[in-house]
């Protein structure tokens, strides 16, 4: 049984990377575009795994950083949704496109 | 070097951490700024006086490689403690940040100067990125703290949502650099980009990691944060947000150029150079039309890293001695800025220019501090300001680069367009309401001094600024 | 202690602390400020005599500190005592107590006493080091906060919305004018490696003519220009008479536009590489000095005739030093700074005795102003070219230059000096001379006090005997004695001959047009007078403008003429680059999204100029 090759995981990382962006792009609502970061990072940490796989033996770089990704998307996680819940709090709203105070 | 051996010599972001934890509890209940401030001007003297101090001077790779401490990383840590220092001074004065937000505030700029002194000193992609995210997250958190202000809030979503973004395509960049390389540390990434073959991949990879770079520089077109975070965050956040994140960026970059892809030097210049005029064009025109003071600094801001950029894009010695000698005098002017923004203001972070009409009249002191700040950053000597632009452009014609100082020399003078228009309001208008004379607080009397006498010193006799800024260079 | 004192940097260290005296200690001292800036100078013009003959007796004297070292990199900074600066810096620190004795006086009652002195011994400090520097760092520090004081001056009486214009139009202008020196002074320095004085000859023997050199040498050119109110940089000085007249005696006529002069004197080494460098030079100089000269035939007020004489002369020194004869230049620039500071002066006095500076409104005032007028006369023939007086012997120097160099310059120039003698006599003849009852201003005149009548009465001494020096009667003493360039061809008759007859014929056709011609082909030359103005003020001014907004003035020149003036130099750049900045403003939209698209947008684009690579 052949092993699945290695470009098929890249692509489908480069996929939840641009479902990721799309994501942002496209969302009007803060949580949806938070939403869709993690899935950005998620996508970087898939990356690591991948390329850990083709690292140099004994070096656990890859999956390291994958851990530490995953622990900063929750600490990024976490910061958003207290700025979130605060915006909320003044504006009642989370539509990025009510969020339009400062501009120009 | 093992862990703890390195911790030896490690005292100054230690003493930063404890000093951090210890600031985040001196809350008082009185609600007074004393005691949580106190905490932290002794904690960042006591690192000063350790960085100082530092007892070897050459080279060091601590724990493992991770941290490497060097001419450049004592140079921005040094820097980075003393604008803490004056961001602390600055928010210890009444009305510049809500009281009862001050402790907090204060602990979380401790945090974040051991995060930026990181980022300066990292000798591996991960402590990079794990010091870019808590610098970052730090940034964002401190931006939204304000009782009841939603413009402050807004300004913290909005730069939550850019930073991330911005900073997942600067992972998914290491992550690349990562597969094309099979490590993460800065000597073995440069040695694989170098023989490897596959220039293609790693120039995106680069490219992925500017992304982030250029968001904290807040070069065109990642800036769109910095106009809405300057304008709305308290003002000793603010101040401290324009000049450490940006320093820490040009460390970077240069730790980037010169450790990791010194055989891309080429292509980076090309790159950075562009953004550089991009952003000189844009700040220039986006402060022309601004009448709100706040929003006018952050576009200089933008500005003046535009001119850092041009220096440090050079990779040339005397282009990153120039930069050095131009971040410390424009940290020391913008800061200053602020400080004295914050002496001169009716509506808090509001201001419009109408409201500093005359206040040469209110309060000639901070007035005329201001002058010396806006006068610097315009590059007026005898002030350091110029003598960082002429260095910078001197370095930068030597490259035989001379559209790019054309442009920055016709940017140059926009920005005298737009800071005299500051200074104009100050001076040359009727005071409307000359019996407001508030005096200045004594904290911030002392740190406008401060500032001043150190951008007209470093402007007169700048030879050991001079001497520190090729200390940097290893 | 003494040796301190006698230091050639304390002629700028004097007038510093009193700046500093009187800006801190303003309001307590209210009118002292006069005695204190007036007393600094005094002190600078002891020093500097003394220094003068320390020169003279003991050759050059330099000295400079290592400013700052990094590395190999290595600036000095410091001061030239040669006899061009230290004779330089004897002119200039007398001309400027002069000038602020008379200010005591003329200012005497305005509320801003103190301001306007503290600025004064500023730019009196900054001119004295500029004076001394010996390298382009120091001279171009000083260079430029003698712009900040410049402008702080001309906008002195703010609240009138004409002098803060103006004075906005004169530090726009200098500064552009600034930008290019700091351009060639880079690009100097980038060659030569050096940007001392001294060692620029040698280096630029050494190095030859080229392409970057000559580059860096027009923009120094530029540069002084700028400073020097050449054409097309002239248009800020007429505007800038809204200053005080201190300030335009002192500034505007006898020290700042003069150090433009300066400045090409000592990089002359550096200008005469190239020999196009020098044809424009002189090029522009002579078209400056004629087409002020024929303006200044048309103006109104004295002030501004005096402004476009000052233009005029300037035009010659910068036209001599095309021709290769700095000495010549500097001559003329000594004599100048005497004749029309002592001009300007006059000019306040009539402004302070009568209220009005329009030629049309004066007349009659030689009777109840015997002083002034008789101290104005010599100067409006000092000015005219009249022997024995100064200005006779270094306008000679200059003409000989220009016969020197090419018989078209030489017509030109003498055109310049019938000019410049029909103007300043026919000026005088409309203020002094005439009936007294053309306007009751003229009636109720009075002599001047005496702070404002002896430095008057001092200036046209010396404008009457300054020449003498230089001339072959003391065996052109002056110019061996700076040593700076061939001694012009002693007189050929030619140029002799020349000069008298250009004065004479100016001087006749000055009296003839007061008296019996009175009125003569006024009508006839009215119309080539308003294209003179519209060529020689507002195209330049419309260049400024273009140069600033990339407009086409071709449709907008003829049509509102004044209100282009005014607002359009200082005000149009400005307008349209906010018109730009107020649409570029949008793109800061506010909303989220926009940065976000903006932000992705960079990267894919990043990408793909990258992936050429």
């Amino acid at each position: 049984m052949t092993p699945v090759p290695e470009s098929h995981y890249l692509i489908f990382s480069l996929i939840l990377f641009s479902a990721g962006i799309f994501g942002a792009l496209t969302r009007r609502n803060a949580l949806g575009v938070l939403i869709a970061l993690e899935l950005m990072l998620n996508a970087v940490a898939l990356n690591f795994v991948i390329f850990s796989r083709t690292a140099p033996e004994g070096s656990a770089s890859g999956q390291v950083s994958a851990f530490f990704i995953i622990a900063l998307a929750a600490a990024g996680a976490a910061a958003g949704l207290a700025i979130v819940l605060a915006v909320y709090r003044s504006r009642k709203s989370i539509q990025t496109d009510d969020t339009n105070l400062l501009k120009w | 070097m093992s862990t703890l051996q390195s911790l030896a010599h490690f005292k100054t972001e230690i003493i930063l951490l404890i000093g951090a934890f210890i600031t985040l509890f001196s809350d008082s209940p009185k609600g007074s700024r004393f005691l949580a401030g106190t905490a932290a001007l002794l904690t960042l003297t006591l690192a000063g006086v350790a960085a100082f101090t530092e007892a070897s001077q050459q080279s060091l790779q601590l724990f493992g490689g991770f941290f490497t401490l060097d001419g450049a990383t004592r140079f921005f840590r040094f820097g980075m403690i003393l604008a803490a220092a004056a961001s602390v001074l600055l928010g210890m004065t009444r009305g510049a940040i809500a009281l009862s937000f001050f402790a907090e505030s204060t602990a979380l700029m401790l945090f974040l100067t051991f995060g930026l002194i990181v980022l300066c000193a990292s000798g591996h992609f991960l402590t990079l990125l794990l010091a870019v995210e808590m610098v970052s997250l730090l940034s964002y958190l401190m931006t939204g703290f304000s009782p009841q202000n939603t413009r402050a809030r807004e300004a913290a979503l909005k730069y939550l949502l850019l930073g991330s973004f911005c900073s997942a395509f600067m992972l998914y960049g290491i992550s690349l650099l990562f597969g094309l390389t099979g490590s993460l540390d800065f000597d073995s990434v440069r040695a694989a980009v170098q023989d490897g073959g596959q220039r293609t991949a790693a120039a995106a990879s680069l490219l992925f990691i500017l992304t982030g770079a250029g968001f904290k520089l807040s070069l065109f077109p990642f800036h769109f944060w910095a106009p809405d975070v300057y304008e709305a965050a308290p003002s000793p956040v603010a101040a401290y947000l324009t000049v450490a994140p940006k320093a820490a960026a040009c460390a970077i970059l240069i730790r980037l150029f010169s450790e990791v892809f010194p055989s891309m030097q080429t292509f980076g210049a090309e790159v950075l150079q562009t953004l550089c005029i991009l952003t000189l064009l844009a700040a220039s025109l986006l402060a022309l039309a601004q009448t709100r003071v706040r929003r006018l600094i952050a576009y200089s801001s933008m500005a003046q890293a535009g001119y850092l950029l041009m220096g440090l894009s050079l990779f040339s010695r005397e282009g990153l001695q120039a930069a050095f000698f131009y971040l410390a005098a424009y940290g020391a002017a913008n800061l200053g800025v602020f400080a004295a923004l914050t002496a001169l203001s009716q509506r808090g972070t509001q201001d419009h220019l109408e409201d500093l009409t005359g206040a040469a009249w209110r309060n000639p002191f901070a007035a005329g501090c201001l002058t010396v700040f806006l006068l610097s950053l315009a590059g007026l000597p005898p002030l350091a300001g110029f003598l960082g632009k002429f260095w910078i452009f001197a370095a930068a014609l030597k490259e035989g680069e001379v559209f790019l100082v054309v442009t920055a020399a016709l940017t140059s003078m926009i920005g005298i367009f737009y800071y005299f228009k500051i200074l104009r309001t100050l001076y040359f208008s009727d005071p409307l309401i000359a019996l407001c004379a508030a005096p200045t607080p004594l904290p911030l009397r002392i740190l406008l001094i401060l500032l001043a006498s150190a951008v007209t010193a470093a402007g007169l006799f700048p030879s050991w600024l001079l001497r520190a800024a090729e200390s940097a260079l290893r | 202690m003494v040796t301190l004192l006698l230091h050639p940097l304390s002629p700028a260290a004097f007038p510093l602390a009193a700046a500093a005296l009187n800006f801190i200690f303003g309001k307590q001292l209210k009118a002292k400020t006069a005695w204190i800036s007036s007393a600094a100078s005094l002190m600078s013009f002891a020093v500097s005599i003394f220094l003068l003959t320390r020169t003279a007796a003991h050759g050059v004297m330099q000295g400079s500190i290592i400013w700052l070292e990094a590395g190999n990199f290595k600036i000095t900074s410091g001061f030239l005592l040669d006899p061009l600066s230290a004779s330089f810096l004897a002119v200039v620190s007398l001309v400027g107590m002069l000038i602020q004795i008379y200010a005591a006086g003329s200012m005497k009652d305005d509320p801003e006493f103190t301001r306007f002195y503290s600025t004064l011994s500023l730019f009196m400090a900054a001119m004295t080091a500029l004076i001394a520097a010996d390298g382009l760092l120091l001279f171009f520090m000083a260079w430029e906060i003698m712009g900040l004081c410049s402008f702080l001056l001309i906008g002195f009486w703010f609240q009138k919305e004409a002098a803060a214009k103006a004075a906005h139009k004169a530090f726009l202008a200098t500064r552009l004018g600034d930008l290019c020196l700091l351009l060639g002074l880079l690009m100097l320095s980038s060659s030569l490696g050096t940007l001392q004085f001294t060692a620029l000859s040698e280096k630029a023997a050494a190095l030859g003519a080229s392409a970057w050199l000559s580059a860096a040498a027009l923009l120094i050119f530029a540069g002084a220009a700028g400073k020097s109110a050449q054409f097309p940089f002239h248009i800020w000085l007429p505007d800038a008479m809204e200053g005080p007249t201190p300030v335009s005696a002192l500034i505007h006529a006898a020290t700042m536009v003069a150090a433009g002069i300066y400045l090409l004197i000592r990089t002359f080494p550096v200008l005469a590489l190239d020999a196009r460098v020098l044809s424009v030079i002189a090029a522009v100089g002579t078209f400056t000095a004629v087409l002020t000269a024929l303006l200044a035939l048309r103006s109104q007020e004295i002030k501004k005739t005096l402004a476009f004489s000052t233009l005029s002369q300037l035009g010659m020194m910068a036209a001599c030093i095309g021709f290769s004869n700095p000495g010549a230049a500097f001559f003329h620039l000594v004599t100048h700074a005497f004749f029309k500071a002592l001009l300007f002066m006059g000019a306040g006095n009539v402004l302070h005795a009568c209220g009005t500076q329009n030629l049309g409104r004066l007349g009659g005032l030689g009777r109840p102003m015997k002083l002034t007028s008789g101290a104005f006369l010599v100067g409006s023939l000092a000015l005219a070219g009249l022997p024995p007086l100064s200005g006779f012997w270094s306008k000679e120097g200059i003409l000989a230059a220009a016969h020197g160099y090419s018989p078209f310059y030489f017509g030109a120039l003498l055109l310049t000096s019938f000019l410049t003698a029909l103007y300043s006599a026919r000026l005088y003849l409309q203020i002094f001379e005439g009936s007294a009852s053309r306007s009751a201003d003229a009636e109720t005149a009075r002599e001047c006090p005496k702070s404002m009548t002896i430095p008057l009465l001092t200036l046209g001494v010396l404008a009457a005997a300054a020449g003498i020096p230089g001339s072959p009667w003391m065996g052109y003493f002056f110019q061996t004695f700076i040593g700076i360039s061939p001694h012009g061809d002693p007189a050929s008759y030619a140029v002799l001959a020349g000069s008298l007859i250009a004065c004479a014929l100016g001087l006749a056709g000055a009296w003839l047009s007061a008296g019996p011609w009175r009125g003569l082909g006024l009508k006839e030359t009215a119309g080539a007078g308003r294209f003179l103005e519209k060529a020689g003020m507002e195209l330049p001014n419309s260049a400024a403008r273009l140069f600033a907004s990339g407009l086409k003035t071709a449709g907008r020149a003829a049509a509102c003429t004044d209100r282009l003036l005014l607002d359009g130099a200082v005000m149009l750049p400005g307008v349209l680059l906010q018109l730009a900045a107020a649409g570029f403003r949008k793109i800061q939209s506010g909303f989220i999204l926009h940065y976000l698209l903006a932000a992705f947008a960079a990267v894919i684009g990043l990408l793909a100029a990258g992936m050429n690579f």
